[in-house]
């Protein structure tokens, strides 16, 4: 103790430090840790009343089945119908709220986030109501004199159905994340444009878009990675379904359905698996194409 | 000029506002549907009048689902959850920020990759070994994965970063513990962010639902997001009862979103949008 008191460097406390971050590490390393290198351990044996190791053969099996590739597919379809409109709009709601004349932003910001802390089971059953054939949309739809939509049971629609649910989802989150971008923008930047005559929309895409690409890259890469791992929306629409042509069954209900009602263990790892390196492969190309060059690590 | 600024304010406003509503609707959707029964939710058309089967709904769910149960379930496991993980990353995040140990980058770079891996990867060993040690259908085996937040841990380590390290330093020569520093001095200081750090971690617990989905599959252990779950599917062969799911939601969603509004109002307004997940 008394050499601790002679030597206040940080360095003399590790010990302490040790004792604060052990309860933390301890169920890091159980529940986290550990789990993922079983998880890929898993993805190489066959998993039954006995392990055995079967070497890429759950790896050979996915890829030759259609539906693990539909999977993706239809994943991919989603993620391209919703992820640009969410970040399109979401930047148009942060360069609203960013706007000096406007007051209660703090309002606004606020109802626009509650999505984001709202179950998605608790968001998607109540879309699943809307989406009923006498639901809420098809009755707007009739009083505009529209003809009605099955929004759940025709394999198109149902991706729009599901592509306008995270949009409403997903617009909160990132139009706050916008917004404290935004507010970090100086103002004299916009200011100086305006006296050499740059009109909004010039300042729009001259300042705003290129200042704001790396939280705009960030955010999308999120996005990615979440829409990819997307199991609530589908789940509660369709349960373990695979829908009308198959058109409704995503990689996070396929490897769900792998694992707990075939339960094959082994085969669902490697699903598992796959996610994580697409998702490592989406996000190095999104920012190997996205990023400045100072950004491209 | 002038005339033109104030054209756009109000059509800003106006934009706002329709997104504002937007985000409002479903909610006060729930509410209204949730004193509706079946013939007026989906009964074609648009129908946002109160009915009368509000007692009908919440009847029909203590028979059907022990609701009162339902919502304990989810209360217990949430406090508990938050409460260990507040405590656990508060002290790691405190640990990375104010102290120079052996394996602290190492620590720090694990966590910040291990939020890039998605949860289904774990999902798989910890329900094995979950099963294994016969905690499915428990509060413990639901609450443990919870405990090693990471996303928790992060914010907290960017919090206590500002906690300043002179006080710490006067309080050594002062003679107080390193233990004693952090109950007695650094909590106190960063009560609100842990406070933040605590909401965000309540609010994921009561809505999560995949891993509940897997762990627990005796009604009497149901969680809330795994009743609307079971309605939704009605495996009985019955027609759904969306008036049950939208009592559930009015019960269960309108109160979280109030405790969010409060602590938003409360506590470090700014902190609480931007760390979320």
């Amino acid at each position: 103790m008394k050499k601790v008191k002679r030597k206040p460097g940080l360095k003399t406390y590790a010990k302490s430090a040790y004792g604060f971050a052990a309860p933390f590490f301890v169920f890091f390393v159980v529940t986290i840790l550990i789990p993922v290198i079983v998880s890929f351990v898993f993805s190489f044996m066959q998993i039954g009343s006995t392990f055995k190791f079967v070497g890429l053969q759950n790896y050979i099996d996915i890829f030759k089945d259609p539906l693990f590739l539909q999977s993706y597919i239809n994943i991919f379809i989603i993620m391209i119908g919703y992820i640009p409109i969410t970040m399109l709009l979401s930047l148009f709601f942060a360069v609203l709220l960013n706007s000096p004349h406007i007051h209660g932003k703090g309002f606004f910001r606020t109802i626009y986030y509650i999505p984001t802390v709202t179950s998605t089971v608790a968001v998607a059953s109540v879309f699943m109501t809307f989406f009923n054939p006498t639901g809420l949309f098809n009755g707007v739809l009739e009083m505009l004199g529209l003809p009605e939509v099955q929004w759940l049971t025709d394999p198109v629609w149902l991706r729009v159905s599901m592509i306008i649910t995270e949009i409403w989802i997903n617009i909160g989150y990132n139009a706050v994340l916008f917004l404290a971008g935004l507010q970090s923008i100086p103002r004299m930047v916009y200011e100086s444009a305006e006296i050499d005559g740059a009109g909004k929309i010039k300042q729009f895409f001259t300042i705003t878009i290129p200042l704001m690409k790396p939280v705009i890259l960030m955010a999308t890469v999120l996005a990615t990675i979440n829409g990819l791992g997307s199991f609530n929306i589908p789940n509660i629409f369709f349960g373990t379904s695979n829908g009308p042509e198959n058109a409704a069954i995503v990689v996070g209900v396929n490897l769900y359905k792998t694992s707990f009602e075939l339960v094959d263990f082994g085969k669902a790892s490697a699903i598992a698996w796959t996610m994580v390196f697409v998702a490592a492969v989406l996000s190095f190309v999104q920012f190997k194409f996205g990023g400045n060059d100072d950004e491209a690590e | 000029m002038k005339r033109n600024n104030r054209g756009r304010q109000i059509f800003s406003y106006f934009l706002l506002a329709v997104g504002a509503f937007i985000f409002i609707l479903p909610y006060f959707y729930m509410i209204v549907a949730s004193t509706q029964d079946n013939a007026q939710i989906i009964g074609g058309g648009v129908n946002f009048k109160f009915g009368d089967s509000f007692m009908d709904n919440l009847h029909w769910l203590l028979e059907r689902y022990d609701y009162v149960r339902v919502i304990i379930n989810s209360i217990i496991i949430a406090v508990v959850s938050t409460i260990l993980a507040t405590v656990s990353s508060t002290m790691v995040g405190y640990a990375l920020a104010k102290y120079k140990f052996k394996g602290d980058k190492l620590l720090f770079n694990t966590i910040m990759v291990s939020r890039m891996v998605p949860f289904f990867t774990t999902l798989i060993p910890l329900f094995y070994i979950m099963s294994r040690m016969g905690l499915t259908n428990t509060y413990t085996g639901i609450i443990i994965p919870s405990i090693a937040s990471t996303t928790s841990a992060f914010m907290m380590k960017q919090y206590a970063t500002q906690f300043p390290t002179s006080l710490m330093e006067a309080a050594r020569i002062d003679g107080a513990s390193e233990w004693m520093i952090f109950r007695k001095i650094a909590v106190p200081i960063l009560m609100p962010s842990i406070v933040t750090t605590g909401l965000l971690v309540f609010m994921g617990s009561w809505n999560q639902y995949l891993y509940p989905l897997v762990m627990l599959t005796r009604g009497d252990m149901y969680t809330v997001p795994l009743v609307i779950k079971n309605i939704t599917t009605s495996s009985t062969g019955d027609p759904i009862n969306y008036g049950g799911i939208m009592f559930v939601l009015a019960t269960s969603v309108i109160p979280m979103v109030l405790i969010y509004m409060v602590g938003q109002a409360k506590f470090k307004a700014t902190d609480l949008d931007a760390a979320d997940k």
